[in-house]
């Protein structure tokens, strides 16, 4: 996350979208984590939803 | 020649919610969905190293690549098939797949276990064996070459009695164990392991990104990235509309 907030301050008005689509069942931990990291770019919720049931396994 | 018994596959315990780790950069091109068999790479360490640990009891977690000699509590001292697991005490997946091995390995004398945490401490590691309910030893490796060599991924091996990598695999999916399992029968036969790692439906180069609608993480309200004649297009938790060239999105664990 944090080494995609570099390509984000450096080419995020340069017409590159970054951003994450956060999978921890604890939401309320991933905005802390976030914040914590210093991250400005958009989070998606991808709690339980289908994009993440289909390709986030990790 | 010991008895064999079947490897047992049962998860003990209910689906959990998925977690992270897919990268995926997107373009406004068109393709299908590619569905993978993860292997190992053929550049990758064909072995794995020996480590040698401390498990969260105290006991010695140590192995010797070498001699394929196991020393772990409640493990068999030369198991056919050994499940490593390194892992992080906050990663979900983990704790998922952390679950499903020791439902594997307990009671199959020929396979052993082991987890290795990679990232975070004492305190984390122990909250995570306790959550997870683990029968197998579980050591600290954080900051240790081993763990820096062995952890990126939160890989999952498997190495046969001679020492060789049989099977690696990043990430968990329950269908994932059913190939545990066959490895596993594979190794205490001494045969070839039949699959190299998981498979994985990912997206590939050329492939079109999917629509992304989900909520903001920090609002709760919509937001969504599509891919449009114009462009890729995402649209914020106001609902203000932004056009992009390219993107780059991941699955985050947090």
């Amino acid at each position: 996350m944090v080494h995609l907030q570099k390509f984000h301050e450096k080419y995020g008005d340069r017409g590159l979208f970054v951003y994450a689509i956060a999978m921890h069942p604890d939401a309320e931990l991933a905005r802390r984590r976030g914040a914590e990291m210093g991250i400005t770019y958009p989070v998606f919720d991808g709690r339980g939803s289908a994009i993440g049931e289909q390709y986030a396994y990790g | 020649m010991r008895a064999r018994r079947p490897i047992r596959t049962g998860l003990r315990r209910p689906r959990r919610p998925n977690v992270p780790v897919l990268l995926f950069a997107s373009a406004a091109a068109a393709c299908t969905m590619a569905a993978d068999e993860e292997a190992l790479q053929p550049d990758a360490p064909a072995r794995l190293d020996s480590f040698a640990f401390t498990d969260l009891g105290g006991a010695p977690l140590q192995w010797e690549a070498a001699t394929g000699r196991l020393t772990a509590p409640g493990q068999p001292e030369q198991p056919d098939a050994l499940f490593v697991h390194v892992f992080q005490a906050d990663c979900g997946k983990c704790a998922e797949l952390a679950r499903a091995l020791d439902a594997l390995a307990a009671g199959n004398p020929e396979v052993a276990a082991a987890g290795i945490a990679h990232r975070l401490g004492e305190q984390p590691t122990r909250a995570f064996a306790r959550r997870t309910a683990l029968d197998y030893p579980v050591a600290v490796g954080t900051e240790s070459d081993w763990a820096k060599q062995w952890g990126r991924g939160d890989p999952l091996y498997v190495v046969g009695a001679d020492g060789r990598i049989a099977y690696r695999q990043t990430g968990f999916r329950e269908e994932d164990v059913a190939r545990w399992r066959a490895v596993a029968e594979d190794l205490i036969a001494g045969r070839p392991a039949r699959y190299a790692g998981a498979r994985r439906e990912d997206l590939a180069a050329g492939d079109p990104l999917p629509l992304i609608e989900l909520p903001d993480l920090l609002t709760g309200r919509p937001m969504s990235l599509a891919t449009t004649p114009e462009g890729l297009e995402f649209r914020d938790a106001s609902g203000r509309a932004h056009r992009y060239r390219a993107s780059l999105g991941f699955f985050s664990r947090y």
